[in-house]
């Protein structure tokens, strides 16, 4: 057993980041660009990053470590989310950047992989330790795990671990089948399934919100709450990648993946400590206790939509179907709303509604979480609506972006004569609590992979899970002809959404 | 943004003032546009220091905490004269975040008094720390601690920051550190804070599993410091590694080997070692800018380090990161009392 050290101070001590190399495939891709660089720049930054740390990058561009140096600084330019780029800093950032062309369907990219490794850990001590990011096709995740098995990458003296971008499979099977053939080299422990919703701030926020504190915790079930409403909007189309999105749709993109995992967070019991695996236990129980839709249910309670063309603010906004590279009858849901429901003690009977959509009126994801009523309506048609305070429940909205915080509604008494009741908002955002800048969501969780921990990342019983949650409604999907397109661009999504919630006697909130 | 200066201090008028300030700052400019401010507080920091100290140096060290640690500041300024005198003055910091369209402002309170005035100003500072927010009092002078009113300024807060360092005398610092801390009332020290990076110096230095078990047999330690006798940071240094080890089931023997007085850094290395040949050893060998170079043995293999000395805003912000009881440097403050 290893033996534990005096001397730590975990109070005190910076938290040390191994020294490594970070491995990027995919390294002229988007998101390399937008999101990984900058966010280990930002890292390096603030001196976060070991001093020694090689990031070696991996794509089909011939292009010699200058170059790369030169992309990735006007990358970071571009899309560094505050303040300009450090020279000093950059220059020194910039030491430790390689980059290496190859295909990684050829056997040779992983020899060149390797020996380019061994020169980097002479080099610059990275001690063995390598971090695999995988910025690539899915459908090259397999073959890459593959490819580093079989060159002996997947082991060596230091720790490997491997960062895999969703999406885990387009259904099931193939999740269960891209787990096989990454298992085949690296072990669970070893696998990094990236869902960067978890990395942002507020969504961790909800733990601390939940567990933290005493008040909420006893309201926080069926007895209290009402309904609760998960919203991902974006105001943007597919832009320009309309080929992508026409094979995944919102489902995939979004409920499969993001939104459930916020569901899990908002709806799962306490964990009896903070550990990784005891978090992600709490996660996935609640995962498998979310009632798996038969046909006839899929009917009632999913709802897809497609938007169409519209005008927004003199601008003509092409439908989905008028987007580069989709099929001019594609099926694909770009907005799609669901009522699931939680099969356990504290839920039974709370309905769960998750949305998302693109080309929606605004950009925001939140959680609102409705309370029921009092029980006696003292104050009855003495509300602004003139119809009671009905109009007003209490909420309580969590919200994820843009702008990080948490507010409560409730009715207050307007001030002067008479009993008339108004809503008031109870704010707490979080950039003026703390003053200081949020992390971003690739900050936190590339610094826990180099780190080695996986809380915020998924575990593939949990992928499984939120395939098996999902499944049903693609599958009934495929056996029906959606009448696409059903909603303009710039609209909160299909009346027939609308429609679901009435039913229940709810509506959406307007974010 | 200043506001005014009071002739007298009535805590009625300066939360008035503080309440004007407010309804000032936010108001919307000529053109008609609202300045956007926030305010942000998430505790009452009350700082005590003698009025000959650098003014400007802690209204910095507050400014750039202000940003992790927004804060009702109460900067009590003591003169030391027989003439009784109190005088206040609130103004706001204010700072605008990269990309935000709002400034976010913090208000800080400026009581200056004189050493015979301080039994007055408790009653003053208690009404204006923020209601259900931590109060901590940073305390940056060892000899306002034995003025009368000092005790009840400290019995406000819940976390009192001292410097040791401040002390003239080391038996007196850490006996008053002793009584300090008080059920309901967590201690800090900076001259402990500045001890973090020899200390994670020499955690690192026995990451590995030989060396861990190299220290289970450590029976002789041995400290070199600036003497005739050990200070302060000397003290909590041997104190903290006896107690560790005590965790391993070592329990070495001290030595002291002293300096003369001359040397600029306190503690100027350590030595651990063992029957079996295990040896760790911290040697300072000459100052660098801002720090000092050392030279890090481990079963003779030697590294040379840099380490940079802390500013007193990071040691602040090492104390302020400390929300609850901090168990590894309360059990060194009470065995340093006894080395």
């Amino acid at each position: 057993m290893p033996l534990d050290n005096p001397f730590q101070d975990p109070l005190r001590f910076e938290r040390k980041l191994p020294e490594c190399a970070v491995v990027i495939f995919g390294a002229n891709g988007d998101l390399t660009k937008r999101k990984l660089l900058p966010a280990l720049y930002r890292l390096a930054h603030e001196r976060r990053l070991p001093p020694g740390i090689a990031i070696l990058g991996i794509s089909r561009t011939p292009m010699s470590d200058d170059q790369f140096r030169e992309k990735m600084r006007e990358s970071v330019d571009q899309f560094k989310e505050d303040g300009e780029v450090d020279p000093a800093i950059w220059d020194a950032f910039a030491c430790g950047l390689f980059y290496m062309a190859g295909d990684v369907g050829d056997p040779k990219c992983y020899s060149d992989l390797a020996a380019r490794l061994k020169g980097i850990e002479t080099a610059r001590h990275t001690s063995g330790n390598v971090l695999f990011y995988l910025s690539t096709q899915p459908s090259q995740y397999g073959p890459v795990a593959r490819g580093l098995g079989v060159a002996g990458l997947s082991k060596g003296s230091g720790w490997r671990r491997v960062v895999i971008e969703k999406p885990f499979g387009h259904d099931l099977a193939s999740a269960r089948a891209l787990s096989d053939e990454v298992h085949e080299y690296f072990d669970e422990h070893e696998v990094y399934r990236i869902d960067h919703y978890l990395g942002k701030e507020t969504v961790q926020n909800i733990l601390a919100f939940r567990f933290g504190n005493g008040i909420f915790e006893p309201l926080w079930d069926r007895r209290y709450i009402d309904n609760i409403q998960i919203t991902g909007a974006e105001s943007i189309g597919v832009e320009g990648r309309g080929a992508y999105y026409q094979e995944a749709g919102a489902l995939r993109d979004m409920i499969q993946n993001h939104l459930l995992q916020v569901m899990a967070t908002v709806a799962m019991e306490p964990s009896s400590t903070f550990s990784p695996n005891a978090v992600r236990d709490e996660r996935a129980k609640l995962l498998r206790s979310i009632r798996i839709m038969k046909p006839e249910d899929v009917k009632d309670n999913v709802v897809a939509g497609q938007y169409g063309p519209a005008r927004i603010g003199g601008q003509e906004l092409p439908g989905f179907r008028q987007e580069k590279g989709v099929a001019p009858d594609a099926q694909t849901d770009t907005y799609v709303a669901t009522t699931f429901f939680v099969d356990n003690w504290r839920w039974a009977g709370v309905p769960f509604y998750i949305r998302s959509g693109k080309h929606m009126p605004k950009r925001v994801s939140e959680i609102a979480i409705q309370f029921k009523d009092a029980p006696h309506q003292v104050f009855n048609g003495t509300g602004d609506s003139g119809n009671g305070h009905h109009a007003m429940p209490n909420l309580l909205i969590l919200r994820i972006q843009p702008e990080e915080g948490i507010s409560l509604k409730f009715v207050s008494k307007r001030p002067g004569a008479g009993m008339t009741l108004r809503p008031v908002s109870m704010d707490f955002n979080y950039g003026s609590s703390f003053g200081e800048r949020s992390p971003s969501a690739y900050e936190t969780l590339l610094l826990d992979a180099i780190i080695g921990d996986p809380t915020l990342y998924t575990r593939q019983d949990m992928v499984e899970a939120s395939w098996t949650v999902v499944e049903p409604i693609l599958e009934y999907w495929a056996t029906i002809k959606h009448d696409f397109p059903n909603y303009p661009a710039g609209s909160w999504g299909p009346k027939a959404s609308d429609d679901m919630l009435a039913r229940h006697g709810h509506e959406w909130r307007k974010p | 943004v200043e506001k005014a200066v009071t002739p007298t201090i009535k805590p009625d008028k300066i939360l008035k003032e503080l309440a004007n300030l407010w309804i000032e700052t936010a108001a919307p400019s000529e053109n008609g546009q609202s300045s956007g401010v926030l305010r942000a507080c998430s505790m009452t920091m009350v700082v005590i220091a003698d009025e000959t100290e650098d003014t400007q140096n802690i209204s910095e060290t507050l400014a750039q905490l202000m940003k992790e640690h927004p804060s009702r500041a109460i900067v009590i300024r003591l003169r030391n004269c027989i003439e009784p005198c109190l005088e206040s003055r609130v103004f706001a910091q204010c700072w605008k975040p990269f990309g935000s369209r709002q400034h976010i402002c913090c208000e800080q309170i400026e009581i200056t008094a004189s050493d015979s005035s301080l039994p007055d100003v408790p009653a003053v500072v208690l009404p204006l720390v923020v209601a259900d927010l931590p109060v901590i009092l940073w305390c940056r002078s060892g000899r306002v601690t034995e003025l009368e009113g000092f005790r009840e300024l400290e019995s406000l807060a819940q976390k009192v920051i001292f410097d040791s360092a401040s002390f003239h005398d080391s038996e007196k610092a850490l006996s008053r550190l002793l009584t300090a801390s008080l059920p309901g009332t967590r201690v800090a020290d900076l001259a402990w804070g500045r001890l973090t990076r020899s200390r994670e110096l020499i955690a690192q230095a026995v990451n590995s599993e030989d060396a861990l078990a190299g220290l289970r047999r450590v029976d002789t330690m041995r400290i070199h410091a600036r003497g005739p006798k050990p200070d302060v940071p000397a003290r909590y240094f041997a104190a903290w590694l006896s107690n560790r080890l005590a965790l391993v089931g070592a329990l070495p023997k001290l030595e002291w080997d002293f300096t003369p007085m001359d040397v600029p850094t306190s503690l100027r290395g350590v030595a651990l070692s063992g029957p079996d040949g295990f040896t760790l050893s911290a040697e300072v060998k000459q100052s660098v800018n801002n720090g000092v170079a050392v030279d890090l043995s481990v079963n003779g293999r030697v590294n040379g380090v840099v380490l940079l000395r802390p500013t007193e805003y990071e040691l602040l912000l090492q104390e302020l990161s400390i929300p609850g009881r901090d168990l590894i440097f309360e059990a060194a403050l009470r065995r340093a009392a006894t080395v």
